[in-house]
């Protein structure tokens, strides 16, 4: 048992292919995971309130918490109507807020909670004005919630991936998947698995004094 | 009531010797974060605060009178 997780409980928001990275690891952890989302037993849509009301009962049953469901419209500013804007907003920066307030209660004290963000939250990118604002929202969302649920033991921590082999990749154009490529130091995409590694540390006891962090799984891109 | 909150409070770890109505959620060393807290778990127990009376809350009788107790 590399994590530790062993018959722990972990509700993981989204379906996205690392969510499901995720889900496996845990699983191989032999900890309980529970899937939320659209295409889920346990129904959840991030950007209506009201999906959240079955789960309001939950009491002190989770030890994890991760929310990687996202969504992006990508194109120049000038061609970004309000309704794409809105539509990433909603549900990579409201819907993680949204899970945040109604699962709280669901939490153990000396939970951990991990948000799926991105690089391009801090870095900005062409073509996602939408996608980079909601991620760098998300990364004020962890700090404030790391400071707020300190006293439970919550921590609270982001994940920002580089570019991932992942469905949403295979959006983009490939002379700007390329860019992305040629731009990190390992000269590669991640693997969703890599990424599900660093979040299950970040779930698991190993990483108890991390709080309040952003931590970039991007093969060196930021500081290349 | 008294009991109900008594409860609360220690599942919350809070101390509870002595509660009287009158005793201070602040000598408890419940904050205003941790009244939100009270306040969720309430909710569970299927009470409802409106959120504009937290801040009138002072002490145990305030939040008995807040949920319709007998203060």
């Amino acid at each position: 048992m590399k994590w530790h997780l062993s018959e722990k409980t972990f509700a993981v928001v989204g379906s996205g292919d690392i969510g499901k990275a995720v889900s496996k690891a845990l699983e191989e952890e032999n900890a309980k995971v529970i899937m939320l989302s659209r295409k889920s037993e346990n129904y959840l849509d991030v950007t209506d309130e009201e999906s959240f009301k079955p789960y309001s009962s939950w009491s002190k049953m989770l030890d994890g918490l991760l929310y990687t469901a996202g969504v992006t419209i990508d194109k120049p500013v000038g061609l970004l109507s309000l309704s794409d804007w809105m539509e990433v907003i909603n549900t990579n920066l409201t819907g993680a807020f949204l899970t945040a307030k109604h699962f709280y209660m669901a939490l153990k004290p000396q939970s951990s909670v991990v948000f799926l963000s991105s690089i391009v939250g801090q870095w900005g990118n062409i073509g996602q004005a939408a996608y980079s604002a909601s991620k760098a929202g998300l990364e004020a969302l962890t700090k404030t919630l790391a400071k707020e649920w300190a006293r439970k033991g919550i921590r609270v921590n982001a994940i920002s991936p580089g570019l991932v082999d992942t469905k949403m990749t295979t959006q983009l154009p490939e002379p700007v998947k390329q860019g992305f490529i040629q731009h990190n130091l390992l000269k590669r995409l991640a693997a969703p698995e890599e990424i599900a590694n660093a979040i299950c540390f970040l779930l698991s006891p190993l990483s108890s004094f991390i709080t309040g962090q952003n931590i970039y799984v991007d093969g060196g891109f930021f500081i290349s | 009531m008294m009991e109900m909150i008594k409860g609360l409070l220690e599942e919350n770890g809070y101390p509870t010797e002595n509660l009287t109505e009158e005793t201070t959620f602040e000598s408890l060393g419940v904050d205003s974060l941790g009244l939100v807290d009270l306040t969720l778990s309430l909710e569970q127990k299927g009470y409802s605060i409106p959120e504009e009376k937290l801040s009138e809350i002072k002490t145990v009788g305030d939040l008995m009178r807040v949920l319709g107790g007998n203060a």
